[in-house]
């Protein structure tokens, strides 16, 4: 019962324990040249920031740019397969962002769209670079990160 | 925006009329888009490209949008509307003091 109340309660002061949840691709993006399709990525809690405890991969874009919606497409596809192993936070500078993205904002963004970073369980960088990246590089680093 | 926003001679007028209006070509100026970019997201205002920045004459970036279509649409503000709130924004030295970026300056 103890355990039960205790838990309760770290869940009601924890608010930045909610992951980002079900991500889904835009549909309809147009991946031949910059266009404004909307937001590239969607999902539930889509404001959480930095979570402990796992990997996070960090991914920060423009709705308008090409390259940030190849990115977008590899997110989603990365999501699909790490989803309970990696937390996934996506950061759309289109629209104000949530004070614990903007940390991550003001810690790794250097201007250049998109740009990803993979953390690892303590929030120390393992990647840190603007612009697209391979999945299988990314794969890599999750794996490492995760002992596998 | 060259081809919707720009070129709409309205809004043309309308920026002759109230700013100096400064393009910045992302290919020949990489380090100055980022600069004014990171600017933007920092302070919580949209980022990315294209992106349309109001500065100080003193180079404090204080307002900021993308893309502005020459006509409120898709839920996006016109160009003309962003504007007019820099204006209003750029009134009160209170609140730029309060929120802006001091870009770094070529002399």
């Amino acid at each position: 019962m103890k355990k039960t109340v205790l838990c309760l309660f770290l869940l009601l002061l924890s608010p930045l324990t909610f992951a980002i949840d079900n991500l889904k691709l835009n549909s309809k993006l147009d991946y031949t040249s910059d266009s404004l399709d909307g937001p590239l990525i969607t999902g539930d809690d889509a404001e959480s920031g930095f979570m402990p405890g796992k990997p996070n991969y960090v991914i920060i874009y423009g709705e308008g740019c090409f390259n940030s919606k190849k990115q977008a497409r590899r997110t989603v596809d990365l999501y699909n397969k790490y989803r309970a192993l990696v937390h996934f936070v996506v950061i759309d500078l289109d629209v104000p962002r949530s004070p614990e993205q903007q940390k991550l904002v003001k810690q790794y963004y250097k201007g250049y769209i998109p740009h990803v970073a993979v953390l690892n369980a303590r929030g120390e960088a393992l990647y840190n670079q603007s612009g697209e990246v391979d999945s299988v590089h990314i794969e890599n680093i999750f794996k490492n990160s995760l002992g596998h | 925006m060259d081809r919707d926003t720009y070129t709409d001679a309205g809004t043309a007028d309308y920026i002759n009329q109230h700013f100096i209006a400064v393009k910045v070509d992302f290919d020949a100026s990489p380090e100055l888009v980022a600069e004014l970019e990171q600017a933007q997201a920092v302070l919580n205002l949209p980022s990315g490209l294209p992106l349309t920045s109001f500065v100080t004459p003193d180079g404090k970036l204080y307002f900021g949008a993308g893309y502005l279509p020459a006509e409120h649409k898709a839920g996006k503000p016109s160009f003309r509307e962003t504007a007019d709130e820099a204006l209003v924004l750029f009134a009160d030295k209170s609140k730029i003091e309060e929120q802006s970026f001091q870009l770094k300056l070529e002399k």
